[in-house]
């Protein structure tokens, strides 16, 4: 019988499928291990490196270039963190309506740097302008590769025509939680944007933000030469940090992607082998019956 | 006698999360050391030794640079690049590292920026080994960490 053919023909593509989807996800399983591993031992760094910097600003009356705000200034630098390649989901796709509702709810001229295939691929769709578009690569992240990113936010914002620089990625939870999340870099203080879009941290208080202790710290050797060394340092590591989490996000989405994508083809199999089965078993039945009435009719 | 709430952090892990009644640290002015009651205070590392003593024992590490903060209520937080404890230090690779950044200065020629990065390497690998040497007749814990971490 035809029908029967036909269905034979599916049972074996959709098993050629599951096995591409199995050998995907047991890769991104890996990967996401490694990138979940990186992103969480360097949490604690980053954090603390962003409550000393949270610290330093309230209390400093010296101003290095990088603490200085520009309540004037008509643009916002975001530098857009997304994968490369796709089978992630809503990963991606769920960035995007954060960015636009950032540009209609500051009102800001928005210039954006991406980092990652996708997210360059969108903006370019949504005619957002791009200042510049870093290459992002599948290997594990180093530090030296945040240091062109930082050095052009810096500079960027020393122009000072930029009220804020912020990041867009996705925040890492748990293999099945990852949360598209703006992040304000700079200023360090003086939130722009709302509490809405803010990640809630267990440190935030009422006002959403750590707060200062209002001391005035010591310096040594001098002021401006720990900042010199200190500012860049938490810009690069809060930027390592969010390209971390971003990429335990991408790996753990993926491997989901491929799990599911897995378990659906093993479901269409069973369901297309019942089917087979059945008409198999009717077709027997059918040629019994005929042999049988043939037989009947000889007699 | 109130205590010091430490923690040494480095991108790649907790290296130290504990009490201690004092703390010292190599920063670019020289060695400071930290007592409970101390005023908030930040300040840039330079490649050495920390000394952390909480009783009657001590702790040696040897970091790479980095920053000290000292926060109010005896709160220290030290941002490091990378630490690692004196036992955890191979000697004989502390030495090969010494060797290879002197002979890096003195066989190529370098641009200013390739010798300020040698000249890092160098001063971060001699502090290396200083710590290994100094603390080389101590005993070393036998838990196994550390042996295969290098």
């Amino acid at each position: 019988m035809a029908g029967m053919i036909d269905i034979k023909r599916r049972i074996k593509s959709v098993q050629s499928t599951r096995k591409i989807t199995r050998a995907m996800q047991l890769v991104s399983g890996a990967k996401m291990r490694r990138a979940q591993n990186a992103a969480l031992s360097s949490r604690t760094y980053s954090d603390l490196a962003w409550e000393l910097i949270k610290n330093l600003s309230k209390t400093q009356e010296l101003s290095p270039a990088l603490l200085k705000v520009h309540p004037k200034a008509q643009k916002m630098a975001v530098l857009l963190i997304s994968s490369n390649k796709g089978f992630v989901g809503s990963l991606n796709t769920n960035l995007l309506p954060k960015l636009k509702s950032l540009i209609s709810e500051t009102g800001l001229e928005t210039e954006v740097i991406v980092y990652g295939q996708k997210g360059k691929e969108a903006t370019v769709r949504n005619a957002l302008s791009v200042t510049a578009d870093f290459e992002k690569y599948e290997r594990t992240i180093q530090p030296e590769d945040v240091y062109p990113i930082s050095k052009l936010i810096s500079d960027l914002y020393k122009t000072g025509k930029y009220k804020s620089v912020v990041i867009i990625y996705s925040h890492f939870v748990s293999t099945l939680q990852q949360i598209p999340t703006v992040k304000q870099l700079l200023p360090f203080e003086q939130d722009i944007i709302t509490k809405a879009h803010k990640r809630k941290t267990e440190d935030d208080n009422e006002d959403g933000g750590i707060v200062g202790y209002g001391y005035n710290y010591l310096f040594e050797p001098n002021p401006k030469l720990v900042f010199n060394h200190l500012l860049p340092r938490i810009i690069e590591s809060q930027i390592y940090q969010t390209m971390l989490e971003a990429n335990a996000s991408e790996h753990s989405a993926r491997m989901i992607m491929m799990k599911n994508a897995t378990d659906a083809a093993s479901d269409i199999i069973s369901d297309l082998t019942l089917t087979y089965n059945q008409l198999r078993q009717s077709k027997i039945t059918t040629e019994l019956t005929e042999i049988t009435a043939g037989k009947i009719a000889l007699e | 006698m109130s205590k010091l709430y430490f923690k040494l952090v480095t991108p790649e892990k907790t290296v130290a999360d504990q009490e201690a009644d004092s703390l010292s640290c190599p920063t670019s002015l020289g060695q400071i050391t930290i007592l409970p009651g101390h005023i908030p205070l930040v300040g840039n590392l330079v490649p050495g030794e920390l000394v952390i003593k909480s009783g009657n024992s001590e702790l040696f590490l040897n970091v790479t640079g980095g920053f000290v903060e000292v926060r109010p209520n005896n709160q220290i937080v030290i941002l490091a690049d990378a630490a690692e404890h004196h036992y955890e230090i191979d000697e004989q690779r502390a030495k090969e590292a010494v060797e290879r950044a002197k002979k890096a200065m003195t066989e190529t020629k370098l641009s200013a920026q390739e010798h300020a990065q040698v000249t890092a390497a160098l001063e971060r690998s001699l502090a290396r080994l200083n710590v290994a040497k100094k603390h080389a007749h101590r005993k070393t814990p036998i838990t196994g960490e550390g042996v295969f971490n290098e």
